[in-house]
């Protein structure tokens, strides 16, 4: 199977569309709707597990378990699946436990919430997860988890995401000690998406 | 161990929380923190693959994709990759393109929390979904995804979850005339999280 193929040509045929800025309403910005937020074919189901396999060889042999984020990154389960590991979820739900991990994530934009909660109720102390999103754009959710689970004295075998656009892990990467590894950038030229995908 | 068991113990291990309710300021309700919010153990990931895939055993047969609501339910993907069906989203994102499908919540007597709106740019009309929950409580939220399918003349071939409880079940069926399958029942006796393995 020509994972590679499969990738880039399932992102590349993306559905654009366009959102309203919410910092300037009378601007409005080109948004890619990912594999992840509309469909996803059996071979890209199957190409996205390759791939990662492929990308966290190494992180593989030491993660206890796989921390996933809502919502789009839960997609990533089948991933976990079939590494027969445990999944542990981050939610946007506060469960008013005594041991859950809170992380307050500032919104990118502006709504009427000023900030989401994600929380955490599932997670050992002594798991050795591996962090993986679908996408990480600003690097704002990721650096946030990533602050949140350590602040717990639990060490991360590693931090990924399939997709991953603009400055997001540059930010990462000068906040933690974490490298961030990804499948494949993305980009919009001439209001079409662009997949790039990384070797590895 | 057998898929029944490791469902039933890893459900009745779950812990209860306290949440404010939506529909009476101050009051409270009694919530399970189900394995879809906290931790999903490799067991239970392979239980419920097996539970599903008996559970749909025909269904599975006819179907060509799996129709999954933003959010926990995003984590049966790991379904779609063993039975090789696409898996087609729905989102709480307005993705404003032509052919998206508008999903309303059913209202509920709160008037504090207002029904969500979801939205589903992946379907086509040729397709036959299966449509797939990892809970069915009150039911509205797959009312409302059944009533907008049929409306864009597409016809379920299943309606599913891993667990149901409360009048959820019987509502689907009064107001859309599906019979929903489901592998179990939950339910809170003395504080604690009963699960009771339907048989199939």
């Amino acid at each position: 199977m020509d994972w590679k193929k499969i990738i880039k040509e399932e992102t590349e045929n993306s559905k654009m569309t366009t959102f309203q800025s919410f910092e300037d309403n009378k601007k409005t910005y080109p948004y890619v709707i990912l594999p992840f937020e509309s469909r996803m074919s059996v071979d890209f189901q199957k190409a996205m597990i390759i791939a990662l396999k492929q990308l966290l060889k190494d992180e593989l042999k030491e993660a206890t378990c796989v921390i996933l984020a809502e919502a789009k990154a839960f997609l990533i389960a089948p991933f976990v699946t079939a590494l027969n590991k445990d999944i542990v979820l981050i939610r946007k739900r506060d469960y008013k436990l005594p041991n859950q991990i809170i992380v307050k994530q500032e919104k990118a934009y502006k709504t009427k919430e000023k900030e989401d909660i994600l929380c955490c109720v599932g997670l050992k102390s002594e798991d050795r997860p591996l962090l993986i999103d679908d996408m990480v754009s600003s690097g704002k959710t990721t650096l946030g988890l990533i602050k949140a689970i350590e602040s717990c004295g639990i060490r991360l075998a590693g931090v990924a995401t399939f997709y991953e656009r603009g400055e997001g892990i540059k930010e990462i990467e000068k906040e933690t000690a974490h490298k961030v590894k990804a499948v494949a950038r993305l980009e919009i030229e001439n209001n079409k998406p662009k997949c790039i995908l990384y070797d590895f | 161990m057998d898929w029944k068991t490791i469902i039933k113990e890893e459900t009745e291990d779950c812990g209860i929380t306290l949440l404010p309710s939506a529909i009476k300021k101050g009051d409270q309700y009694r919530y399970v923190i189900s394995p879809f919010e906290s931790r999903i153990s490799k067991e239970f990931q392979q239980a419920v693959l097996i539970a599903l895939e008996r559970l749909l055993k025909k269904e599975l047969k006819e179907a060509n994709c799996i129709v999954l609501s933003e959010a926990k339910s995003f984590l049966l993907a790991p379904l779609a990759l063993k039975t090789g069906k696409d898996i087609v989203l729905i989102r709480k994102k307005d993705y404003k393109v032509p052919g998206e499908i508008v999903i309303k919540q059913e209202t509920t007597l709160s008037k504090k929390s207002k029904p969500d709106i979801f939205y589903c740019v992946g379907l086509d009309r040729d397709d036959k979904p299966i449509l797939l929950d990892d809970l069915i409580s009150s039911g509205r939220t797959t009312n409302g995804v059944l009533k907008a399918l049929i409306e864009n003349d597409i016809k379920p071939v299943a309606v599913a979850s891993v667990y149901e409880r409360g009048q959820g079940v019987a509502k689907i069926k009064e107001e859309t005339g599906f019979d929903v399958k489901s592998v179990a029942r939950l339910e809170i006796n003395n504080e604690e999280p009963e699960c009771i393995i339907h048989e199939f």
